[in-house]
């Protein structure tokens, strides 16, 4: 067996497109979804205070407070606020140098010169601050009405002072909770699926029949149960290292999949094993031609990627009100979602039985291939006669 | 008598096409067996089943004295192929070739590198031991072929048309290396439908046609079989009746035809048939010119047989 894993190693490294493929897919798909969301994870982005200047007026000393006060996880402040007289503000706003101008009159309004995001965050935190001030207005006015003097004093002193805390929130992650890094986690979960081409392809050379290296491969004395698992087991090997590689890629240019790498190994080494065994069994089924096993694989692929939200999204969630059990049994789902329990849940009781899962289809994909190659007589040989 | 091969009753259909009707054959051990047939005949469909590479709807298949199964390995390390089609992998070299396939048959990894080395060596391919096959010449691609078939020393060895396609050359050296492995106890079966070649190598030779034998034997058993053993042609303008009426009663002769001043005498046998020819023409004082003595061929067996050429 130790021979025949030796050769098939040398065949893979040496049969060039299969290797830069299979390590080119998930690295060349991660650059085009790190270019189209990249400002996601671009720092200057998420860190830069947002220059805003507030005018000069009755409100400016709160409005600076409150702006002041917001500061991000890292303890920046979101907004960098300049006080400035009407003149200096509309020349700043002019110059680019503030991206927006916040009015002090009784109640605050924004101006703004564009319509980018900052300038969308500066509206809506303005906004915000405008409701809660009406809504402490109102209900000053609706004390005063029952002559509890007592009750407006302390709602006057929270809102002007730090309010008082009912609710704590608790992220259940230690990671981040980027809707993005979906579309990363699709990369490895369609990756690890598409291995089922390759495979298919490794096993057809076992078929007798096909080819003339087919036919001296199935008259040696060697059984199918070792040349099967022993280049099974270098392909998914070959798959393992590319889909690592792409992982630690991902790290590298800044996608926010740091973590638990054995946990990721897992993922990565049971959604390959599946990939790879359902190759196999596609490959050894008889009497259909290798286009139409293609056209399986790549049709399969595509279908369990769509019903496991890689494609779109709603798809997912809509089986888990109707047919559950298709994303407990559904590879695209099992993989991405065991990502989803060591980022975001931290469950590791689903990641396991995720894992075993996958694993455990791998097993019995395998089996039925084995015992249907070391059985298969051609019924027509392609070679010729 | 010790069989290699026992063929019985041997039926394989394609849908409306019946490949092999009804097929017998045996194969003695340690002989060199041509199977003779045109294209599409059923050769290589009677060796894949042998083999069990291919169902076959009757019959019954024994090698070595069993029937052989998919996953009867040990029988199966005692047989060798050579397919038509080169059957190696691109990406390795010549030796790594070799020694993958003789790997699948020998596990012992000193007695493999020594079986390697010697198949190198058989095969001529020593100065082309790295070399991947996408750099080898036709001739030297047939014969990493070759040994990648026989590098584990089987009992048995099929060659499927090994010479298709092959110069001259690289042709006598397979065929000189077959008849080697006869030699060391091999043995062979040969399939072909360049018969000179299967004449010239095979101890016993099955003409196939339409998936039946036609006849089996040695080549000078089956030229037997037919009538003709020589014809003797030769141009000549001066014959009158009377001397084609002498030709005719020479020994042996059992038909004679002269049109276009060409002369052709059939004899069923005998020996110096061209001497009593000439001899006469000499007395007679009749000139002649272009004299050509033809011995039956296989293809004659053939055509005689089935009414078609080989190459049909």
């Amino acid at each position: 067996m130790l021979h025949i894993i030796k050769y098939a190693i040398k065949t893979a490294v040496k049969n060039r497109n299969t290797f830069i493929w299979t390590f080119i897919f998930p690295i060349a798909l991660a650059t085009f979804m790190y270019l189209a969301f990249g400002n996601i994870y671009n720092e200057e982005f998420v860190m830069k205070s947002i220059p805003v200047a507030v005018e000069e007026g009755e409100m400016q000393e709160v409005l600076s407070e409150f702006l002041g006060g917001l500061a991000q996880d890292n303890g920046d402040p979101y907004f960098e606020v300049r006080i400035l007289d009407k003149e200096g503000a509309g020349k700043a706003l002019e110059n680019g140098e503030v991206s927006a101008i916040i009015t002090s009159g009784a109640e605050p309004s924004v101006i703004v010169g564009g319509e980018d995001f900052k300038q969308e965050i500066v509206v809506s935190v303005i906004n915000s601050f405008v409701r809660n001030m009406r809504k402490a207005g109102a209900i000053r006015l609706m004390t005063v009405s029952e002559g509890t003097d007592e009750m407006q004093v302390v709602l006057m002193d929270e809102t002007a002072a730090e309010p008082e805390v009912f609710f704590v929130e608790k992220s259940l992650s230690k990671g981040p909770q980027n809707i993005y890094n979906n579309f990363f986690y699709a990369i490895f979960a369609m990756g690890c699926l598409f291995s089922t081409m390759g495979a298919a392809n490794l096993t057809s050379k076992l078929m007798p029949g096909r080819t003339s290296l087919s036919g001296r491969l199935n008259v040696c004395g060697t059984s199918k149960f070792k040349m099967v698992v022993s280049e099974m087991l270098v392909y998914f090997l070959v798959v393992f290292i590319a889909q690592m590689a792409g992982y630690f890629y991902m790290r590298l240019i800044g996608i926010e999949l740091t973590g638990d790498v054995l946990a990721v190994a897992g993922i990565i080494a049971a959604g390959a094993l599946y990939g790879v065994a359902k190759g196999v069994l596609i490959g050894a089924i008889p009497k259909i031609s290798e286009g139409i096993k293609v056209g399986i694989c790549v049709g399969s692929t595509m279908l369990l990627s769509f019903l496991a939200d890689l494609c779109t999204t709603g798809i997912k969630a809509g089986i888990e009100r109707t047919v559950p059990i298709v994303n407990r049994i559904s590879p695209a789902a099992l993989i991405s979602d065991s990502f989803m329990t060591i980022y975001v849940y931290e469950d590791y009781g689903k990641y396991f039985q995720n894992l075993l899962t996958l694993v455990g289809m791998a097993v019995v994909g395998t089996s039925i291939a084995i015992f249907i190659l070391s059985r298969c007589r051609a019924g027509k040989m392609m070679l010729k006669t | 008598m010790e069989y290699a091969i026992e063929v019985s009753k041997l039926v394989k259909r394609y849908k409306e096409l019946l490949a092999l009707d009804h097929f017998d054959m045996t194969i003695r051990e340690g002989e060199i067996f041509g199977l003779l047939g045109p294209n599409g005949s059923g050769k290589t469909t009677t060796i894949n089943c042998i083999l069990s590479l291919l169902k076959y709807d009757k019959g019954q298949i024994r090698v070595f004295g069993r029937e052989i199964k998919p996953s009867d390995y040990e029988l199966k390390k005692q047989i060798g192929v050579v397919f038509q089609e080169v059957a190696v992998f691109d990406e390795l070299s010549v030796r790594d070739n070799i020694d993958y396939f003789c790997g699948l048959y020998v596990d012992d990894k000193v007695l493999r590198k020594q079986y390697v080395d010697e198949a190198i060596k058989f095969v001529g391919l020593e100065n082309y031991e790295k070399f991947v096959p996408g750099k080898l010449s036709g001739g030297l691609l047939r014969r990493l072929n070759i040994a990648c078939g026989i590098a584990h020393k089987p009992k048995l060895i099929f060659f499927d048309e090994p010479t298709v396609a092959v110069d001259p050359q690289s042709r006598n050296n397979i065929l000189e290396g077959i008849v080697k492995l006869r030699d060391a106890g091999a043995t062979i079966v040969y399939t072909s439908h360049y018969m000179e070649e299967v004449e010239q190598i095979c101890d016993r030779i099955l003409i196939m046609d339409k998936g039946k034998a036609v006849a089996t034997g040695t080549a000078e058993e089956l030229k037997n079989m037919t009538k003709n053993r020589e014809t003797i042609t030769l141009e000549t303008d001066a014959l009158t009746d009377a001397d084609l009426e002498v030709m005719k009663g020479l020994p042996h002769v059992y038909d004679i035809s002269y049109e276009n001043g060409v002369l052709s005498l059939y004899y069923s046998a005998g020996r110096n048939n061209l001497v009593r020819v000439v001899n006469y023409l000499q007395e007679k004082d009749i000139a002649f010119t272009n004299v050509h003595s033809k011995v039956p061929t296989l293809n004659d067996v053939f055509l005689e047989i089935t009414g078609k050429e080989l190459r049909d």
